[in-house]
């Protein structure tokens, strides 16, 4: 890495707060929505999502790519 | 600094997109053959598509100083339609002789279906036997970690099929690892909102390293930016990557790989300008 984790940070952190308010207000948006789809399989992924953002680990990125995709079966071809 | 664009749909883009792309770099590009947001009807509709791709988008491209390379097949979207793939299929060869056609693609999966599989074999089988590079389109969203891995389930299954004579497309944090570790090589794909931004793909160049892998901006009739590489470009810059570093990634890795089709004509741009 040719940057520091304080460089980084200095350089990002105004994104990323826009970032998690704009998520932040999009799920208010639903929220104030006539209906509910707290039950919509797509809700439980984005929940999933901010659990992983809590952790401490450096993949981040590729666990919520991941809690996004379909399963891949072993042996599909056999 | 000078770019390769490895994969965009000019035939989607205005004249004007080719100078802006010339005046920010780029030196030359490569279109694969792909959907056209409808499913066309007949392998004529095919062949008209080809000859464009082959005739007059090089010449298109010719006016801004961008060489123009291309690539053949039927797409996944398509592949539904067995019958008519396996004509498209058939046709194919009429092309493949052209100066600026590189292989085949992109073929991959969509929807990860029987009949996409059916016909992603059957392209490899034909790239097979006319020793042609081959360009791997992997699915959007949800789809693209199963078919990305069933994808390369299909090329090792092919003992015919060498891992550096083909290139696996819109890999993302997911994906990288598993195109990579066999061999092939990969590309990310610069979009607004799906696939890889600039910063994500600066960030899996930091992760997985500079070696078999390209930037490109896919830009088509969708939302897109033919001008994504320079956005990488400057991305890298700003984290104080070395040109010599993003040069790698955006022109001599396109080259490298390209370099490996009979058809690769390419005339550096410092030749050019002598000529």
């Amino acid at each position: 890495m040719s940057q520091s984790a304080e460089q980084i940070l200095e350089q990002t952190h105004l994104q990323i707060r826009a970032k998690l308010l704009e998520v932040g207000a999009y799920l208010d948006r639903i929220d104030r929505a006539d209906g509910s789809v707290g039950n919509d399989p797509r809700i439980h992924q984005f929940k999933q999502t901010l659990e992983v953002l809590a952790s401490n680990e450096a993949t981040r990125a590729e666990q919520i790519q991941l809690i996004f995709s379909d399963q891949y079966e072993q042996g599909w071809n056999k | 600094m000078y770019f390769i664009d490895p994969h965009v749909h000019m035939i989607s883009r205005v004249t004007d997109d080719y100078e802006r792309m010339a005046r920010m770099g780029c030196v030359a590009v490569s279109e694969p053959a792909f959907w056209a947001g409808y499913d066309r009807g007949s392998v004529e509709g095919f062949r008209d598509y080809f000859r464009q791709l082959t005739e007059f988008e090089p010449t298109r491209a010719g006016w801004s100083g961008v060489q123009h390379f291309t690539w053949m097949c039927i797409n996944a979207k398509e592949a539904e339609n067995v019958e008519l793939s396996r004509e498209v299929i058939a046709m194919i060869p009429e092309f493949l002789d052209k100066s600026s056609v590189l292989g085949i693609g992109e073929i991959g999966l969509n929807k990860n279906t029987p009949n996409e599989c059916t016909i992603f074999r059957e392209h490899v089988d034909l790239a097979m036997k006319t020793n042609e590079l081959i360009l791997i389109h992997t699915p959007h969203l949800q789809d693209k970690y199963k078919g990305t891995r069933m994808i390369v389930d299909m090329l090792l299954e092919d003992t015919r099929v060498q891992p550096d004579r083909v290139l696996i497309d819109h890999v993302e944090e997911h994906t990288v690892r598993e195109a990579r570790d066999h061999g092939f090589w990969c590309a990310m794909t610069l979009y607004p909102v799906t696939k890889c931004t600039p910063s994500r793909a600066a960030d899996i160049i930091e992760k997985y390293g500079d070696d078999r892998i390209m930037v490109n901006s896919a830009g088509d009739w969708g939302p897109s930016n033919p001008c994504a590489v320079p956005d990488f470009i400057q991305e890298m810059r700003r984290r104080g990557h070395s040109e010599a570093k993003i040069k790698k990634i955006v022109y001599e890795n396109p080259l490298e790989f390209f370099s490996k089709s009979r058809n690769f004509d390419f005339t550096p741009p410092e030749q050019q300008r002598l000529g």
